[in-house]
């Protein structure tokens, strides 16, 4: 989690700007002047407009003015006080170049600068995490209050206005401060390392958009404070038009999220077309590259739309324009068309980085090239574009112009093919594959079962004289769900797990991880599966009440509800405590051949020393040879040391004892394939995670796969072996020891660990149909009777005369 | 195994599960929805039926190969092997592309044959008017002599083209009929319709699906389909009601309609009324009530007061704003002082 940066650079950097004189912390960025000048500006602003009316015969105070104009200036305020403005200012002030251009809020080094203005795209992406699973917790417990509701019949602990501001701000929290920003967060991590850039295109704007979320969070959570918003997250007019004062507050957090995703996604389209690493063309781009393009293409043409919607129900609330008020010539249905005209595309912005996250997982541990790169890239795109053409079907009964509704019925069929070529495609990729069912993994696949689910319901709703009988039934609350849940939620739970290695340089808790899988999978099928059947029996959405008829199955839902929000603190334990005490990630655990896991975990400050030359496809699992990259690291000079072997040879007793108790013992355990290269490796890479020391033993069984047997002639061979395997560890710098045992592997392991604890064993053995140790299950023994970590190394080149 | 053998069995397995789904989505079909009451429904419940037998066989076989593959493909521990290099298969890709077209025309021309179906108005058919308002259901014989009533009544057997309105200062509601799968906003200031046809006997639920503010989920109200003579002689009774001259106090009928019809029972109780609504204060101890709030007003005072002015006395426990305001304008100052004695005599 933290030291990005050589530390010699450390103290240099984080000298402010100009002469080195470090202001004071009310007038320096930092969560202090954040908080004074977003109440002065906030209050000030509102005390102006008060006293404009005031002077000018009106009521000083209302609501909506003085709200809107408090939310506009407190939430500039935070983001100037934060410091995001600062470069920006300095700049047009023509105040000197700080000395050390561009690098001073760059990075983390250490747990504090995850919480100032930072412009390490990697820094911006683990803020924009965090940031937003704060956000999906208080959202999931206004959806628990929602159940708690709903599992009885009658009214129990809300009034109706209430609940209807519970599944409003619930809505409008997941989509604007957790999905979407979500996506946006892991793509701010992964993607600029992906296509071999140092950051993103515009550093400072990334960073102005992480802290513009915040602001659009507390509008809407804030809202509790005046009367929150509880015209559903649809907002219709005139509902909204008439609703409660905490509509201003949706309306402001709408426009900072919305700022927040626009200029994030200009960021990634600058990023991706203009900075990808030589050699990657577009058809060699990972299929999250190709996803964040598609999406960041959907949110910088429609995010307007839905600011302007909003706008226009603020303007109608404070101004006195009439746009959806008929009694002034308004048009209330107009409101929905602009609405859906951002918000379809939407469901395409919260699924397409999901899809990108699992073309990646399902390839890497499934060791298969992605089936159909160019066609998935390809239906990529076509959702996108078809994205904007079929708004209205979410209006199929609204009153709009009837003739609209048969056309936008096909545009919205089309979009199954291209989404049905993915999901084939998905899982032709696992078919013969090796597939390593991790976390990651699993989710990805617990996704393709529920994607299915809610793809396919999304044709009911489709169909028209369908729709007509399931629209605003719980039947559409079941299928969002399999779609943002089942969909964009288990996508994010896969793209998580799947680089916590690469962000926070720790391997998380693989059983938690499993467990919160299974937990998660299993309840939330439980919960969303039967509203279907509560929807089709005519099960209205968005009701605080309903017929005792339903009360057992909402029951039942309520129930699993709760421990589907529950299973979200496993998630969360197992985040923060593998964050903090997990165990060092490998640079690249997945062996996965994308750019970002050739760098270090977490990467360094810049990511490559190098620009690396990209020259084949990012998904050649399985192809000998194959290469999507060539990264040059800068080996940094260190300072010279001794090899252990030579240490110790010049050591005194006393200090050989101290040097052999600090090194972490590793026991070998091979007969034939004592000199395989497999094994060698394998105990050079710990002998690059920490100092080791390495007992060999050699047992030397009867062996009697042979008629005549010259048991000399067999021990000097393994002698042999043994010298050569020793003399090469200690070429390496490792410290080796080893014998030759004339027994049964078994009990001369339990004699080592008794005598000289091993803090770990590996197995060396020819391929399981070969070998006579594996015949008895040599390592599963092994492992129950010593507790000790047991790796088995299969080495399938038996080194020379094996069999003399 | 080979591959090809193993790629045949699960696309068998597949086949065989979905079948299986498909006829299980056969049978319990009729038990998830609601008994179809109408010509439409039937059409529409034949869209149902087709669609879930398809998406019953595509989820079967994707699960089924998604299932075979994590369980036939894991890897064993250790196995740091890679799996087949595959690509793609530009044969297989065709089929999945073309397959999904052909299903998916072909319910979106099924659908739009269905659509044009229901929504053709047939020579003779009956007009209803139907209001929604914050947060209630009124019902208009236009060719009836603008009978006015609190419940749908329609015959059976006959097409009706249902006429929506809500007054332009009101909010968008959505008139839905479950049984009869027919629904459509009611928006304010735009006119919309919607056409059905009951076909079977019986009371159905009409519901508000748009959400319209606190009273959504009460606002509820029933459709009862009768036999053609049964409804004849339903129009006379109530057309003789709407006939017969006022009482001239302002009887309790007529009170009690009103409270219907401007939509109280939509929020408030009152046991002699029917209604059990909670938004707002229960009225069964109206006359007490007034003492304890009125603040030295006569109880009529207070109550006339808090039908056309519902802000300046709240209710401790009840939020302002919520009862509309408009009363004293919808209503005459008779129906007011009629709906006031009404109500303060416990509905006597």
């Amino acid at each position: 989690m933290v030291a990005h940066a050589p530390e010699l650079h450390a103290h240099d950097l984080h000298d402010d700007h100009g002469g080195g004189r470090k202001r004071s912390v009310w007038l320096r960025g930092s969560w202090v002047r954040a908080a004074w000048l977003s109440a002065a500006l906030g209050l000030g602003a509102a005390g102006l407009v008060m006293l404009i009316r005031h002077l000018s015969g009106r009521v000083a105070y209302s609501d909506g003015v003085v709200q809107t104009f408090l939310l506009l200036f407190a939430g500039i305020g935070f983001t100037v006080g934060i410091g995001c403005f600062d470069y920006w200012w300095g700049y047009i002030i023509g105040r000197p170049t700080p000395a050390h251009e561009d690098h001073s809020s760059h990075g983390a080094r250490v747990w504090k600068d995850y919480f100032k203005v930072n412009t390490d795209h990697k820094v911006i992406g683990v803020q924009y995490l965090v940031t937003t699973f704060i956000f999906f917790i208080i959202g999931g417990m206004l959806a628990e209050g929602v159940r708690a509701e709903l599992a009885t019949p009658g009214l129990q602990y809300f009034s109706p206005a209430t609940y209807n501001a519970l599944f409003s701000v619930h809505a409008a929290l997941m989509i604007f401060l957790f999905v979407i920003p979500a996506f946006a967060g892991l793509g701010n991590f992964v993607i600029p390392i992906m296509i071999g850039a140092q950051d993103m295109a515009f550093p400072r704007l990334n960073a102005l958009s992480y802290w513009m979320l915040p602001v659009a969070g507390m509008c809407m959570v804030s809202s509790f404070l005046v009367g929150p918003f509880d015209a559903g997250w649809t907002n219709y007019a005139t509902l909204s038009v008439h609703g409660p004062p905490g509509q201003t507050f949706w309306v402001m957090g709408v426009q900072f999220a919305g700022f927040s995703s626009i200029a994030t996604a200009v960021n990634f389209l600058v990023t991706i077309v203009t900075m990808r690493a030589p050699g990657m063309g577009f058809w060699r781009m990972p299929l999250l590259v190709w996803a964040n393009l598609a999406t960041s293409t959907l949110v910088v043409l429609g995010t307007p739309f839905i600011a302007g919607s909003q706008f226009m129900v603020l303007f109608d609330r404070i101004m006195g324009t009439h746009f959806f008020d008929p009694t002034h010539g308004g048009n209330v249905v107009v409101y929905q068309h602009i609405f859906w005209f951002y918000s379809h595309p939407a469901v395409s912005i919260m699924m397409l980085p999901g899809f990108g996250i699992i073309s990646e997982v399902l390839a890497i541990h499934s060791r298969k090239p992605i089936f159909g790169y160019k066609l998935i890239a390809i239906s990529t795109v076509a959702i996108g574009v078809l994205g904007f053409t079929v708004w209205a079907h979410h209006m199929f009964t609204s009153g709009m112009a009837p003739w609209l509704r048969v056309p936008m019925m096909f545009t919205t069929m089309a979009i199954a093919v291209p989404t049905g070529i993915k999901i084939f495609s998905w899982v032709a990729t696992l078919w013969r594959g090796v597939i390593h069912l991790t976390t990651p993994m699993l989710f990805a696949c617990g996704f393709l079962f529920t994607f299915v689910i809610g793809g396919l319901s999304g044709i009911f709703l489709a169909v028209i004289p369908v729709d007509i009988n399931l629209t605003d039934t719980y039947f559409v609350v079941a299928h969002i769900h399999y779609v943002l849940f089942g969909g964009s939620v288990f996508t994010i739970y896969a793209g998580i797990y799947h680089w916590f290695p690469k962000m926070t340089g720790r391997m998380y808790d693989e059983g938690l991880g499993k467990l919160h899988f299974w937990l998660t999978f299993v309840f939330f099928n439980a919960t969303f599966m039967p509203m279907h059947w509560l929807g089709m029996e005519g099960m209205m959405r968005r009701i605080a009440d309903y017929p005792s008829k339903w009360a057992d199955l909402n029951f039942i839902i309520s129930i699993c509800a709760f421990v589907l929000g529950a299973s979200t603190l496993v998630f969360i334990y197992n985040m923060a405590h593998s964050w903090w005490k997990g165990a060092p990630a490998p640079a690249n655990p997945w062996r996965a051949l994308t750019l970002e896991w050739q760098v270090t975990s977490p990467p360094p400050i810049f990511n490559f020393d190098e620009p690396p030359q990209v020259v084949g496809s990012p998904y050649a699992y399985g192809v000998p040879g194959a290469r999507h990259a060539i990264v040059t690291v800068h080996v940094p000079p260190q300072p010279e040391e001794i090899p252990v072997p030579v240490a110790l040879a010049q050591a005194t007793p006393t200090q050989r004892e101290a040097i052999m108790s600090a090194l972490k013992h590793i026991l070998v355990v091979a007969n034939q394939t004592v000199a395989g290269e497999p094994l060698i490796a394998a105990v050079r890479a710990r002998a690059a995670a920490d100092p080791i020391r390495v007992t060999v033993i050699c047992p030397q069984n009867d062996p009697s796969d042979s008629w005549v047997v010259d048991e000399s002639a067999v021990e000097a061979a393994t002698r042999a072996r043994l010298d050569a395997t020793l003399a090469a560890l200690r070429g390496a710098g490792i410290e080796a020891s080893g014998h030759i045992v004339d027994r049964d592997p078994f009990t001369a392991v339990l004699d080592v660990v008794e005598s000289d604890p091993p803090a770990e064993i590996i197995i060396s053995t020819l391929p399981h149909t070969r070998s006579g140790w594996m015949r008895r299950d040599l390592v599963e023994r092994l492992r129950d009777r010593t507790s000790l970590p047991v790796e088995h190394v299969v080495v399938d080149e038996p080194s020379e005369s094996s069999r003399a | 195994m080979r591959p090809v053998s193993a790629f045949a069995k699960v696309g068998l397995i597949a086949l065989v599960v979905g079948a299986i789904g498909g006829i299980g989505a056969w049978l319990w079909l009729p038990d998830w929805l609601p008994p179809a009451a109408g010509v439409e429904a039937h059409r529409q419940d034949t869209l149902y039926l087709w669609l879930l037998v398809t998406s019953s066989v595509i989820f079967a076989v994707v699960v089924s190969f998604l299932g075979y593959s994590m369980w036939k493909f894991r890897a064993r521990p250790g196995d740091m092997s890679d799996g087949a290099p595959i690509h793609g298969h530009t044969g297989l890709e065709i089929i999945w592309t073309v397959v999904p077209i052909v299903i998916v025309l072909a319910f979106a021309v099924a659908a739009t044959v269905v659509l044009n179906r229901n929504e053709s108005l047939k020579h003779g058919h009956m007009v209803v008017d139907v209001t929604g308002k914050q947060f209630a259901w009124s019902f208009t014989y236009p060719k009836r002599g603008h009978l006015h009533t609190g419940i749908l009544v329609l015959p059976k057997g006959r097409q009706v083209e249902f006429r929506l309105h809500a007054p332009p200062t009101d909010v968008i509601h959505s008139f839905k009929i479950p049984a009869l799968r027919v629904g459509e906003d009611v928006v304010p200031g735009t006119p919309t319709t919607v056409v059905a046809t009951p076909t079977r006997l019986g009371t159905y639920a009409i519901v508000c699906a748009e959400l319209c503010g606190i009273g959504h989920s009460q606002m509820r109200n029933i459709l009862v389909v009768m036999k053609p003579a049964d409804f004849a002689r339903w129009l006379v009774a109530q057309k003789k009601l709407a006939a017969a001259p006022p009482p001239s106090s302002g009887g309790a009928t007529d009170a009690a309609a009103t409270f219907k019809s401007a939509g109280c029972s939509g929020c408030h109780t009152f046991t002699p009324a029917g209604s059990n609504g909670t938004i707002g204060p229960n009225l069964n101890n109206l006359a007490a009530d007034a003492t304890k709030y009125g603040g030295g007003e006569t109880a009529a005072q207070y109550v006339r007061e808090s039908i056309t002015d519902p802000g300046k006395v709240v209710v401790t426990g009840y939020a302002d704003g919520i009862m509309p305001a408009t009363f004293g304008t919808s209503l005459t100052s008779a129906q007011i002082d009629a709906l006031s004695t009404y109500l303060l005599k416990g509905g006597g």
